[in-house]
């Protein structure tokens, strides 16, 4: 629909001249050239203004194929299509402005990687050359000059400014919002998990990315007040990223290549400086170097994880390793596009989600599988919680086992010396009378009566061991009830008159043995009492006497605080006081001996036709020798 | 020495005599001819079985039962008797003399309990007591008398442990309590938890009727009731707590 017949450029005005100058365009200095142009080529250094001046004319389209209705019509309107205009411009068709770019003058707006379009309503369009005038401001070296032009119809050029659009500025916008939203979550990570720096790192590294990607869309370069500084915020900013980048690499798969990593640190903080301080002549050097230097750091990276993924051969690396091989084509292949070795648009932009969202797969991964080791250490620590438990149980099941079976061993020890104490020492005692009698043998009485003693004391041990309550009877009136009942009955119903005159309280607390050996003793008294007698009163007595009281019934004065049990009857007596001892039962015989194993004195007083009195005196406050 | 009156006519018959083995049967038909009765006016049964057919047939004015029969234990017999004869004087004659076993019989409604080992004397003495109306408490089941059934305590009686029988079991652990709980407050009289205090002491009837200026048939009953009362009174308890329990 339009030809273009041709394009020429001139310089204008440098930058340092006054507006008017710039505005003015240039008489002399026309020269042909072809689109797009990068006019340092053509005057090297040259910062300021150059005019572009492009003639075209519409034209006849070729027949068309389609017989019928033509698609020319000299009233549809044309379009211009600009690739671009580095860095800001104005254009002007045939005198009318086209448009003009907010800011000619630094701060100079970017429009470099900014596409244009225009529709020109027929009425502009000039039979003949029409000449659309591209005024450009830029900096010579950082690549200024206008790129390809289009013109034609509407249906040819639109769709070739979409698509330029959608590569240029969409997908890149698209590329750094990712970009952002992924460094926001994974900044929140790790400031949840200070301790996984990876998630740190990759999070500096999405933000230094959009600092960095975002010099392709920015127009305006607020705060800053000229490009140079622009230029020199940017190649900072993607210093960071590369470096980021590469302790990313590092902490995410545990590389400890300390001295490497520092030494790169080193050299990026002097390219920092340098960019920060080196005045601007010297600048594009500077920020070359640098910009070559970042990319090396990114491609080096990315092969040295190849072989590092290689080595290790874990899953997560081998992954990384395929998303950098990625990487790396793509970085290469803009690196050449950097060094104007080719001449596309950069993969990186189209890339670079993709590598996003694997970065992000990636870096999810870990966390599950953190999260995995996590319920699995809990679980390990369940078990093992449990088996310690076990194992306590059965410890303490061993334990208590091992008391209980102490506790009967005891109980069967002292049955056995129960036993021992009160009815094996009688035995022994009768086996020993009965050895012992030279002469007639023994009086069938007489056995019964070592019998029935022997009886009674096993009587006295089985009661004793078998009974709940083994405590000490609590005063005398209660030790004494039993003895009181059975024999009280014994003697009421043998008319005998029997007297009871027991103490309230005990001078001492007593030893079981001591209560059972008083116990034995009465009863073995009594016994006899009812058996040989024929008493008709009896007195049963239980008294305290204290140290130096005289006791009448004692008839003695006790030197020591005793305890004096007493059974006092007016029977027939001991008929020979001197056998006496024979003559009493093998009980009391028994007695004897209890009594004075229990610490005590056994006194026997008799009188023929006299009566008979027993005794059996405990002294009071002594530690008893005997076993219990 | 027979110091006592024979008092033949006044004596209750018939006498059943549970008692398996010989020689302590013997032993037993031999006292009662002492006491005065004739032969003819006991019975000898040498199984829980028999007994019961005896049972059957026959009104009992006195029963002395053995607790180990060949066929089970005496405990039932007793409880059996007491329900249906509660006039009857049920002596257990036993040679177990564990206190548990001896609350046990008082429950299930016997009148006294005595050991075999005695001697020949002592246990004529305690038939002739019983068969005179006395009922011969034990001190030592007294005193727990005495703290379950809301007097004053003398001694903080150990709780007690029973293998036998649920209610015998409830009972027993009953003496655990410090405090009897209300119901039971009340149940005693105060004369009669004097005289529970006294037979604590072992002193015997006679001697708590000449301390209390009371009859000894005054005393003999008050001492029976306080009896029939540990029974009912313990036995209802026992219940009530075991079916609180869940045992019944």
């Amino acid at each position: 629909m339009a030809e273009i017949l041709n394009v020429s450029a001139a310089r204008g005005a440098p930058f340092g001249a006054g507006l008017t100058e710039q505005a003015m365009r240039p008489e002399q200095g026309w020269a042909n050239i072809v689109l797009p142009d990068v006019w340092n080529k053509r005057w090297p250094g040259f910062d300021g203004v150059v005019w572009y001046r492009i003639e075209w004319q519409a034209c006849e389209p070729a027949a068309s194929a389609f017989a019928g209705k033509s698609s020319a019509d000299p009233a549809d309107p044309m379009a211009i299509w600009l690739e671009y205009t580095n860095m800001a411009g104005e254009g002007v068709l045939n005198g009318d402005r086209l448009w003009r770019d907010g800011s000619l003058a630094e701060p100079l707006s970017r429009n470099w990687n900014r596409p244009r379009y225009y529709v020109i309503p027929a009425s502009s369009v000039k039979p003949g050359v029409n000449t659309l005038w591209v005024r450009v401001a830029g900096y010579g070296s950082f690549g200024a000059g206008l790129g390809a032009v289009a013109i034609g119809s509407p249906a040819m050029i639109e769709p070739a400014y979409e698509k330029d659009m959608l590569l240029r500025r969409s997908l890149p916008a698209f590329n750094l919002v990712i970009a952002a939203a992924l460094g926001c979550i994974f900044l929140c990570v790790w400031l949840m998990l200070p301790k996984e720096t990876a998630y740190g790192w990759y999070a500096l590294t999405s933000f230094a990315w959009v600092f960095f990607g975002a010099n392709t869309l920015v127009i305006d370069i607020w705060p800053f007040g000229s490009t140079e500084q622009w230029n020199r915020w940017v190649v900072i900013n993607f210093l960071i990223y590369c470096m980021a980048f590469r302790m990313f690499t590092a902490r995410f798969s545990g590389q400890n290549f300390r001295l490497l990593d520092q030494s790169l640190w080193g050299l990026t903080l002097v390219a920092f400086i340098l960019l920060a301080l080196v005045p601007a002549s010297m600048l594009k050097p500077v920020l070359d170097a640098s910009v070559l230097g970042g990319v090396l750091v990114l491609l080096f990276n990315c092969v040295l994880f190849q072989f590092y993924a290689f080595h290790t051969r874990k899953a997560e690396h081998i992954f990384l390793a395929v998303c950098m091989v990625v990487f790396l084509v793509t970085g290469t292949h803009d690196l050449m596009l950097f060094l104007d070795m080719v001449d596309r648009y950069g993969m990186t932009t189209v890339a670079a989600p993709v590598m996003m969202v694997c970065m992000s797969l990636l870096l999810a991964w870990r966390f599950a599988a953190n999260m995995r080791r996590t319920e699995q250490f809990h679980h390990l620590l369940e078990l093992r919680v449990s088996i310690m438990r076990r194992q306590l149980m059965d410890t303490l099941e061993a334990q208590h086992s091992l008391q209980l079976s102490n506790a009967r061993l005891q109980e069967r020890l002292q049955l056995s010396h129960d036993l021992h104490d009160g009815v094996g020492s009688s035995l022994v005692r009768a086996i020993a009378m009965v050895e012992q009698k030279d002469g007639p043998s023994m009086s069938r009485a007489r056995y019964l009566s070592i019998l029935k003693s022997l009886r009674a004391d096993l009587r006295q041990v089985l009661d004793y061991t078998l009974a709940e309550n083994r405590a000490v009877p609590k005063n005398p009136r209660e030790w004494i009830a039993p003895l009181r009942r059975r024999y009280g009955l014994l003697f009421e119903g043998l008319g005998v008159q029997c007297e009871w005159r027991v103490a309230d309280e005990w001078p001492q607390t007593l030893t079981p043995a001591q209560i059972l050996a008083l116990t034995r003793f009465v009863e073995e008294a009594l016994t006899n009492v009812i058996k040989h007698s024929g008493a008709t009163q009896v007195l049963v007595r239980l008294q305290v006497h204290e140290a130096g009281e005289r006791c009448e019934a004692c008839v003695t004065t006790h030197d020591a605080p005793i305890l004096c049990v007493e059974v006092t009857d007016n029977g027939r007596g001991i008929d020979t006081p001197t056998h006496a001892e024979e003559t009493l039962g093998i009980g009391l015989r028994s007695m004897r001996t209890r009594i004075e194993r229990a610490g005590g004195q056994f006194v026997l007083h008799s009188e023929v036709q006299g009566g008979t009195t027993v005794r059996a005196l405990l002294p009071v406050r002594t530690t008893d020798s005997a076993s219990r | 020495m027979n110091h006592f009156s024979n008092k033949r006519a006044v004596l209750p018959t018939p006498v059943l005599i549970v008692e398996d083995e010989r020689g302590m049967a013997a032993r037993l038909e031999r006292l009662l001819m002492l006491l005065g009765y004739a032969y003819g006016d006991w019975c000898v049964a040498r199984s829980l079985a028999e007994a019961r057919a005896y049972c059957r047939t026959e009104s009992f004015a006195v029963a002395l039962i053995d607790l180990g029969l060949p066929d089970g234990s005496g405990l039932d017999l007793i409880s059996d008797l007491h329900n249906s004869r509660p006039g009857m004087s049920v002596l257990v004659i036993s040679s177990c003399a564990s206190e548990d076993v001896i609350v046990m019989a008082l429950r299930e409604g016997a009148t006294g309990y005595l050991l075999k080992e005695r001697e020949d004397l002592e246990i004529q003495l305690y038939i002739q007591s019983a068969l005179m109306g006395g009922a011969p408490i034990d001190p030592f089941i007294a005193k727990r008398l005495l703290t379950l059934m809301g007097g004053s305590s003398t001694t903080a009686v150990s709780g007690g442990r029973s293998a036998l029988s649920p209610s015998a079991a409830m009972a027993v652990a009953g003496h655990g309590h410090p405090k009897p709980p209300a119901a039971d407050k009340g149940i005693l009289s105060p004369r009669e938890t004097e005289i529970l205090k006294l037979v604590a002491e072992g002193l015997t009837n006679r001697e708590i009727a000449e301390r209390l200026y009371l009859s000894t048939h005054t005393a003999a009953c008050h001492i029976k009731n306080i009896y029939r009362k540990l029974a009912v009174s313990s036995r209802t308890k026992a219940m009530r707590e075991a079916r609180l329990l869940g045992l019944f």
